[in-house]
């Protein structure tokens, strides 16, 4: 390799900085005028953050599936349950008094009448039981529907908190540009990430709230 | 997409609204500005509402990206709040809407003092009818899906009872 061949690959190495330099600083000034993902001067971090962003909807919207509980269903289907149990145990005793009363029975009418009674109410049994069945069939899926409603939010709440962290990244990062011409888009960066992080902070506590009320559902 | 059920029955509610907030087209530009400037969704948003009045607005789109509310500045959050007051009854209690609007609507404890600002920037930016619209939300809110009722008596009890 001679002299100028050296000559020109530092010509040409000087030129591609100097381009990559206007190139950022062209990014930055872009970056102070947009709003979201498109306010990270980074190519990598606004990259990231679209595509955690796609999550966040996935997740967040409602296209995995519902994020939010329906609330006191499960205190409904429990004291229905539980007043079914009782229905069912009050059949029983029935039953057995109107047992004892026919194997105390002296004539055959009573007899024949009391063991009418008791068919009714072995009826009445059957369908109370089918009944407590359902209730309890019933909590066992809302139990399961409900675990999936509390990992829907669970990913939501995780995009969201990643959506959150890129621009964290972004903001340690442009606190740490020290290039006089590029610090003054930095520091408006900074200052806007600042000032917008409370928004995503707020969303995050309120998708915890919806978590929160969903583990007081879980039967 | 989900999709939450719209009930098309008009309620007097809906005439509180309307005399409350009048209908006016909503300028977005610099909705963001103030507080939402890493909002992911902040242009289309701002796209959806510009030159609309709040009842023209798309009201899935609304209730999909009500975490727009945790990030519009105050005078954009005080042109959109009707919409939002509105689909707490018009989408029900199971929305979005809901999750956030009402802590919206809740006066945080003083040891959170910038989300008090925010609260009190939004509290004196609305005219005394509109505080009572609000406070009447509320309240109908509480009394119509009391399963889901407490986080607006909260925002009540703690703020907005004296409006009614």
């Amino acid at each position: 390799m001679n002299r100028y061949t050296l000559a020109l690959l530092a010509a040409l190495l000087f030129v591609c900085e100097a381009t990559t330099w206007a190139d950022k600083l062209d990014d930055f000034k872009e970056a102070v005028n947009k709003i979201g993902c498109e306010s990270i001067p980074y190519s990598d971090g606004r990259s990231d953050c679209n595509s955690q962003q796609g999550e966040v909807h996935r997740w967040c919207d409602g296209e995995k599936g519902p994020v939010t509980c329906e609330l006191s269903a499960t205190r409904d289907l429990q004291s229905k349950l539980a007043s079914e149990q009782k229905n069912n145990e009050a059949l029983r005793d029935k039953r057995r008094d109107l047992n004892d009363k026919r194997s105390h029975a002296s004539d055959d009418q009573e007899k024949s009448s009391l063991t009418s009674e008791i068919e009714a109410i072995d009826k009445d049994i059957e369908a109370s039981t089918k009944k407590i069945e359902g209730l309890k069939s019933d909590l066992d899926n809302r139990k399961y529907s409900i675990q999936k409603i509390m990992d829907t939010i669970n990913k939501c709440i995780d995009y969201r908190r990643a959506v959150m962290n890129v621009f964290a990244y972004a903001q340690d990062k442009v606190r740490g540009e020290n290039d006089p011409d590029i610090q003054p888009y930095a520091r408006q960066l900074r200052d806007k990430y600042e000032e917008s992080k409370r928004g995503h902070e707020i969303q995050i506590t309120n998708r915890n709230n919806s978590l929160d009320d969903c583990k007081k559902e879980m039967p | 997409m989900l999709r939450w059920g719209v009930k098309h029955e008009e309620s007097p509610f809906l005439d509180e609204l309307r005399a409350a907030f009048p209908p006016e087209a909503i300028v977005a530009a610099g909705a963001f500005e103030q507080r939402g400037g890493t909002y992911p969704d902040g242009d289309e948003y701002a796209r959806q509402m510009d030159g609309k009045t709040w009842e023209q607005l798309d009201q899935q789109y609304l209730a999909r990206r009500s975490d727009a509310l945790s990030f519009l500045g105050t005078c954009h959050l005080i042109a959109i709040l009707p919409a939002y007051l509105n689909l707490l009854f018009v989408l029900g209690p199971r929305s979005p809407v809901p999750e956030t609007l009402l802590p919206m609507l809740t006066k945080p404890e003083a040891t959170e003092p910038k989300l008090g600002k925010r609260f009190d920037e939004l509290t004196d930016g609305l005219s005394a009818s509109q505080r009572t619209v609000v406070a009447a939300a509320l309240a109908r809110f509480v009394a119509k899906y009391p399963a889901y009722g407490a986080p607006a008596q909260v925002a009540l009890d703690r703020h907005w009872n004296t409006f009614l």
